[in-house]
């Protein structure tokens, strides 16, 4: 008699649903990712133990590279245009659509206001070598009249500062004594994380 | 790949067409899937960089008389002057006190500074109070200020501040250091 041997069943798994679970998962990831407009500065931030996470919206931040040039950021694309609008009135310019685009697109501003219209019709080479900063000392408080502009558009802004490691002290100082002389009392500021010790 | 054909007798002996699964191999296009999820998690979660917040006290007002500074007790009090080339120094003194030998020499690292604060906290005769002044010399670089403001937090002091450094303890720095301003 012959044994009735169990049939063989071919171990078959459905991967369909792990798949599609799988690229609905990816879809909004996709989605979400927001990509970092490039920097225009190379900035190495040191590292803390602080925990707390950036938040993106409604923050402003001042750079400070290693040659201490200070360079001016809004991250927020709502305001771009309108804290532009007030600086521009107040140095006695006016920008084209045209320029407006140019200026949403960029993630630093590099440089001083008058050089802003001409900066803003170079070409994306043209714009990498050209950043000469923007300037901050007692004859022209540019940087700070940014910040004060921004403020004045959206009083819930946060400031964050990101310093370069190689950014020498005075320098931060300078920006600091500047930003309070204006009542700006509260700062963020942009490390990159580490782990805390036991 | 994960599927096996089973063959099924027919015992009729009708030579049929061979019924071809339709079913695809869905392995390769959920492995493909988990992957750029992983690739799209690490991009979105680890680019954010942290915040460390640094309040500054408000400016004060021009015709307002400061108040004496002498009251301090500075044994509540510990100083730390961060040099240039990475050096980082502290001391408990008044600052018109302040000499050579008082001014001791410490360093970043785990057993520096650190066990510095914790052993002037111990000392402190109200730690409720016990005060943290950070005075960064001319020399010294932003990553220097981080480092130390991290000492704050890994310390647990809560009552620190940013001061400008007096001329005699630049002089004292500089004496102890052995660099001068002027080179």
């Amino acid at each position: 008699m012959a044994r009735v041997k169990p049939k063989r069943q071919g171990i078959h798994m459905d991967m369909t649903a792990m798949s599609d679970m799988a690229w609905l998962l990816l879809t909004f990831f996709i989605l979400t990712t927001q990509f970092k407009k490039p920097d225009i500065v190379p900035v190495k931030t040191p590292s803390s133990v602080a925990e707390t996470k950036i938040q993106d919206g409604d923050l402003i931040r001042i750079t400070i590279n290693n040659d201490g040039k200070y360079y001016f950021s809004i991250i927020d694309d709502k305001n771009k245009i309108p804290v532009l609008e007030k600086m521009g009135q107040k140095y006695g310019l006016t920008f084209t659509d045209a320029e407006k685009s140019s200026f949403m697109k960029m993630s630093e501003i590099p440089v001083p206001i008058r050089a802003l219209k001409q900066y803003l019709n170079l070409n994306d080479g043209q714009k990498q070598t050209t950043i000469p900063g923007i300037p901050m000392d007692s004859a022209d408080l540019q940087l700070i009249d940014w910040v004060d502009f921004s403020f004045e558009h959206d009083p819930n802004l946060k400031l964050a500062i990101k310093g370069d490691v190689k950014t020498q002290y005075p320098e931060f100082r300078d920006l600091i004594k500047q930003l309070v002389e204006r009542d700006f009392n509260k700062f963020q500021l942009i490390t990159s994380s580490e782990s805390k010790p036991k | 790949m994960a599927d096996i054909e089973v063959k099924s007798h027919d015992d009729s002996g009708k030579v049929r067409a061979k019924k071809q699964s339709t079913k695809v191999d869905m392995t390769p296009l959920a492995d493909l899937g988990f992957l750029l999820i992983t690739f799209f998690m690490f991009t979105t979660t680890f680019s954010k960089p942290n915040v460390m917040g640094l309040n500054m006290p408000p400016k004060q007002p021009k015709n307002e008389i400061k108040p004496p500074e002498d009251d301090i007790d500075v044994t509540n009090s510990i100083s730390i002057i961060i040099g240039g080339d990475n050096k980082l120094y502290w001391h408990q003194q008044d600052k018109t006190k302040l000499t050579v030998d008082e001014l001791h020499e410490t360093s970043y690292s785990k057993e520096g500074i650190r066990n510095d604060i914790l052993a002037a906290k111990q000392r402190a005769k109200t730690p409720d109070y016990f005060t943290v002044i950070i005075k960064p010399t001319d020399e010294s670089t932003y990553e220097n200020l981080v480092n130390v403001l991290d000492e704050m937090e890994i310390t647990e002091s809560s009552r620190y501040g940013i001061v400008d450094i007096a001329p005699i303890e630049v002089a004292v720095y500089e004496e102890k250091s052995g660099t001068s301003s002027n080179n």
